[in-house]
Order: C-alpha cells, then structure tokens, then sequence
C-alpha cells in the first residue's frame, strides 16, 4: 500500500503543493518495479487535483487498484470510474451549526455516489449525537458498506477532537456499541490502524473477534505517504528529520530501510525483556501507534 | 489451496485420522500411487504464485516418485505444503535442500508413546534435518491431551514456532475416534490453558477448521486474541483430490460420491458446487440451538465441522 499526497498544504507559505503528472510518472515507474499495485489518493481539505481526471486515467490504464480518500463534497470525474472510495466523514460530525451549509454539501455528496459502494471513514472521539448520526446516514445512504474507525490521539493534536488514552476504556465502550449498531445494519466496521490489544477489555476482544476485526489494527506499519515533491513518510503522523526523497532512493525498499531508525526506536521505547507482554512477544500486537508511543516516551516538554 | 492425494497408501494407523476412508494399510503397493499425468491435470487447473499445492495422502513421501513429484511441483514455481507423519526416511531425502520460502511441512506429531522406536528414530532425523521448514500439527480427540512433547520437539529439534491443532471430527459410513460432544467444553478450556502456556515460550497456535465458536467464552476468545491465535470457525470445502481425479468436498465426506474435476472448468466452479450441495446440511450447524445462532447467520461460525452436523443429523455417533 502506497499513499500518493497529490495535494499538500504547506504551513510557512500558506499554499498548496500540488503533485505534477511528471513527478506521478516517475513514481509510477517505481511502483512497477516493485510490483505496488495498491494506491491510496490523497487530496488536501475541500479541494480537488486540477488534474483528478487525467492521474486517474493514468493509473486505471496501468491496473492500479485505486482507493481515492475523499473530503470533498462531489468528485465528478470519478463517476464511471472502477475506484474505491473512502469518503472521509469527520466534517459532517465535527462542523459546528454556523457551517451547516458545508455539512448539506457533504451531506449530498454522499447521494451523488448513490451508485458506487464506498467506506466512510469515523473519527474517534465520538459522542452519543455522532453516533446516533452516524447510524441515520448509513440507513439513508445504502451505498456505504464499510465504516473504517479511527482514533484521534491527544498526543497527535489537542482539542475536543482527541482522546487520552487513560480515557480509552471509557471510549471503548462506545466503540463497542457503534461496532455493533453499525453490524446489526449489515455494516462492516473495521479500525484503521494503531490501537493495541490492551487498551481493549478480554471481553471485548472476544466480542470484536465475532465480527472478524483485522486484527492488524495492533500494529503500526509504514504506509509510506508520498507528497507532491517525492519525499516520503513514515505515515500521516510521523515525518522524517531529515527528508527522504523517493525519486532519490528510487526504491520502497532503500526506504524501509531508513524507516528502520523508526522501528529500532520502537524496541528502545519498550521495556525490558521480561516485562513485554504477551500480545507483543505472540506478534498479535505491534504496541499500537507509534507516533503516540514516541510521544510517550519523549513526555511532557522532551 | 487444494488437496491432492499423491497416495492412498499409509505406514500408520492413526485412530482418529479423518482420511481413513480413502486410506490403504497393510503392503504398499504402486497401484495407489497418482500418476504424473493426473498431477498435471491438476496443476493445469492451478496459478504458480498464487495457488498454494497441499501434498498430501496416506503419506505423501511413501509415493514411489515423491522426491520427483516436489522437484517437478516446485520448478513449476508452486508453493506446496506436505502434510506427513515424518516416519520415513523419504521425507528429509525429498526436502531437505527445499527452500523455506513459501512452502512448508506440516508433520502430523501424535504423543510419543503412540509410536514405535523406529518410528520415534526416524521422526528425530526428519525434524533435525528439516527443522524450520516443518510446523507441528496436532489432533485432538480427546479432552485430556497434552502438549509438552510437542513444545520440546519444538525446542529440540528447532522446528517452526507455530503448531496447528484440529478437532478429530467422526467421518462419515467409517469407524473412527473423535471428540465426543460431551468432551468439547472441557476440550476448549485446555485449549486456552494451552495457547497461554505456549505463548510464554514465543509458541503461536493456529486452528484447523471444524471448531465452533460457542465452544469459548467470550472471555476465553479474548485470550485467545491476545495470545496471537490464528482461529477460524470455518468449515468451507477443502477440496480433496485422488487418484482418478476424483474431487470429495473434504475426506470427512469421501465416502460420499464424489466429481470428476475434468467435469469442472476452474477450482471455483468446484467450491461453488460443493457449498450449493451442502448449504442445507451446513445451515444446521451442529447442535440444535446452532439454528437461532446470529453469528451462524452472519457467516461468522459455520456451526462447526459439516461431518459432525451430518452425524448429529443421524442420530448417531456423537452419543453413541
């Protein structure tokens, strides 16, 4: 899986770095030769690729399995289009009442792909209003076949929109009830990544493995995101100090190997031989998110 | 994955064994071996790359042309399986210069005083000279088994850190030993008591199919998941495949008349067929509150081994 950023928005010039249809074709070439057929589409807010149309075309022309994570509310040139898509649901959630035009507009792009299944995509937290929400736009929207659940760190941003994780046995319990809310209406209900099996009861681990939950949700792997210019990222969560540029290295692989300083630090992080838990000894568990766990480890003011 | 039947000739004679139906004891003969022709034909029917040949028997490696047979299989760049009792010399002549990647042996381990010396002989020499390359596999058809001879063939020998375990399930028109009903609650604690004494030494656990889901608590599947279990409660067609190119739904079932894979254009128009002939039967699940089960109807446990459905069905064998 590769994630394509074909939009970013840059903070120190205020601007939006695009991904030109050259620099997509020399990435192309790489991902050929590595036999990468999975691609993630990334845009950036509200706004759509000038060349959406065309990058697509691109990549259906070479096989490409596309996923086109989406923000936006109506994405024309995808209509037709052999494309999953993930449309990411956190505005219609999060958006106060002053912005409910925004919301319609989400609200009816959801209708516009009447036609095509898609996943919606949940962030956590999530409060009884949202769930309840959330579980009235699935009845309507027939199309969605898949919710992909999300948590949001306090230790990747502050605010309402995030959780401690001392809080997270509280929050599992929602969790358990969307969960099960959403498979009661014939929904799939997967987890994005990083959450580690002890944050999560026995009991409701045992609930979970009835509903086939991938349990890969444990560990934290690269998801290699590449911006408009080539460099490449651990993830969305974990830049590089210094950058690595993808058309430089001309491989995945030469990478992975520089994301190893990431996963040796993993190990640096975890305490002593005998005191890591089973789940991680037994590989059922990667120690969930590692931008939170490094997070915990710097602490407070490091 | 499929299963083919290299040959219908066995050195053991395993009680439990769920192929007893298609499988020959006493003197070998060549006569029960597949041939190549009929090996081709199957692999006709086969992706390398993608599909994944299980070798399988009797013994595979007693097939009289069984190192060829894994040369032929692997140069025609397939990833196999072989599942063995590793009680033959035949095994480690075959395998050992066999790369790892991709393709393993399943040693079929009983406990040790099931064998005889000879037999304990040659499994130490195909363990040690196989090592990695071999994962453990383990039958249970009773509730007060033991595990500690297989951690210390494990340890021992240095063989792959994963052991399978399945539930000897009773197959159908042949006498054999299985898990009795009444044994399945104590069966499942000692699964867990297992899986968790595993784990300490970095030993995972992986389910065959024909468990059933309500055999564990909730509780005790949370165990389960934390301890990196690989369960299903699948019972789906395995698709055995024997001389004549013959294709049973599982050997449980062999005695049941069989297709001719010839009659069939791909490997998913066979599992398509087998699941249609058996969606009633499998719907049952194997007991009678497995009917209002929501997670039989969500497709999450399929109530357990089909064979076992089908005994209940008669009202025979499982309290016989």
């Amino acid at each position: 899986m590769v994630n394509l950023m074909l939009m970013k928005a840059n903070a120190q010039t205020s601007s939006v770095e695009i991904m030109d249809m050259d620099i997509l074709k020399k990435i192309e070439v790489i991902l050929k030769k590595e036999r990468r057929k999975n691609i993630f589409l990334h845009m950036e807010g509200q706004k759509e690729h000038p060349q959406l149309q065309e990058i697509i075309d691109f990549l259906t022309e070479k096989d490409y399995r596309i996923t086109l994570n989406l923000n936006i509310a109506k994405c024309e040139t995808i209509i037709g289009k052999d494309i999953h898509v993930i449309y990411n649901a956190r505005p219609l959630f999060y958006l106060d009442d002053s912005e409910c035009e925004v919301r319609k507009a989400l609200s009816t792009g959801l209708n516009d792909f009447y036609s095509r299944q898609l996943s919606l995509f949940l962030p956590l937290p999530a409060h009884t209003s949202t769930t309840n929400q959330l579980l009235q736009l699935v009845k309507a929207h027939q199309n969605i076949e898949s919710v992909i659940i999300g948590v949001g760190w306090e230790t990747w941003h502050k605010g309402p929109q995030s959780i401690l994780e001392k809080d997270f046995p509280e929050w599992s319990k929602t969790l358990q009830r969307i969960i099960k809310d959403l498979t009661a209406e014939g929904i799939e209900a997967n987890f994005a990544c990083g959450l580690p099996l002890c944050l999560f009861t026995r009991r409701q681990l045992g609930f979970l493995v009835t509903l086939k939950i991938k349990w890969p949700i444990a560990y934290c792997l690269p998801k290699y995101y590449v911006d408009p210019l080539g460099n490449v990222s651990y993830c969305q969560c974990i830049g590089s100090p210094k950058p690595i540029n993808l058309l430089e290295e001309q491989s995945f692989e030469r990478v992975m190997t520089k994301f190893n300083q990431w996963m040796r630090l993993r190990w640096f992080c975890s305490l002593a031989e005998e005191d890591i838990c089973r789940s991680l000894r037994a590989g059922a568990c990667g120690s969930g998110c590692l931008a939170h766990s490094l997070e915990n480890w710097r602490g407070p003011g490091k | 994955m499929i299963n083919i039947l290299l040959t219908n000739y066995c050195n053991r004679n395993c009680s439990y064994c769920f192929a007893r139906a298609q499988v020959e004891v006493g003197a070998r003969s060549p006569k029960w071996d597949m041939s190549i022709e009929e090996l081709d034909t199957i692999l006709s029917y086969l992706k390398p790359g993608q599909d994944v040949v299980s070798l399988l028997g009797g013994e595979p490696a007693l097939h009289s042309h069984f190192k060829d047979i894994v040369r032929y299989v692997f140069s025609r760049g397939y990833e196999f399986k072989v599942f063995t009792n590793a009680t033959i010399p035949q095994l480690r002549q075959a395998l050992s210069d066999i790369p790892k990647d991709g393709n393993k042996i399943i040693v079929n381990l009983n406990p040790p005083v099931t064998y005889t010396k000879n037999e304990l002989v040659e499994i130490e020499a195909n363990c040690r000279a196989l090592g990695e390359k071999i994962n453990l596999s383990f039958n249970i058809y009773t509730g007060k088994f033991s595990w500690d001879f297989l951690r210390d063939a494990i340890e021992e020998w240095n063989l792959g850190r994963m052991i399978r375990i399945g539930i000897a399930q009773p197959i159908q028109s042949v006498t054999n030993v299985f898990l009795r009903e009444e044994e399945m609650s104590i069966t499942s604690r000692r699964i867990v008591s297992m899986v968790e004494d595993l784990v300490k030494d970095g030993i995972a656990v992986g389910f065959d199919c024909g468990f059933q889901l309500c055999m564990f608590s909730e509780e005790e599947r949370g165990i389960l998941a934390e301890c990196g279990t690989e369960f299903q409660f699948e019972c789906r067609p395995v698709l055995d495949i024997g001389k004549d190119l013959v294709v049973w739904r599982c050997f449980p079932l062999s005695t049941f008349e069989g297709v001719k894979l010839k009659d069939f254009n791909s490997i998913s128009e066979l599992r398509q067929y087998f699941e249609r002939e058996w969606s009633e039967e499998q719907s049952r699940g194997n007991k009678p509150e497995c009917r209002d089960c929501i997670y039989l109807k969500n497709g999450t446990c399929k109530g357990g081994c089909l064979s076992r459905t089908l005994s209940m069905l008669q009202g025979e064998k499982i309290n016989g």
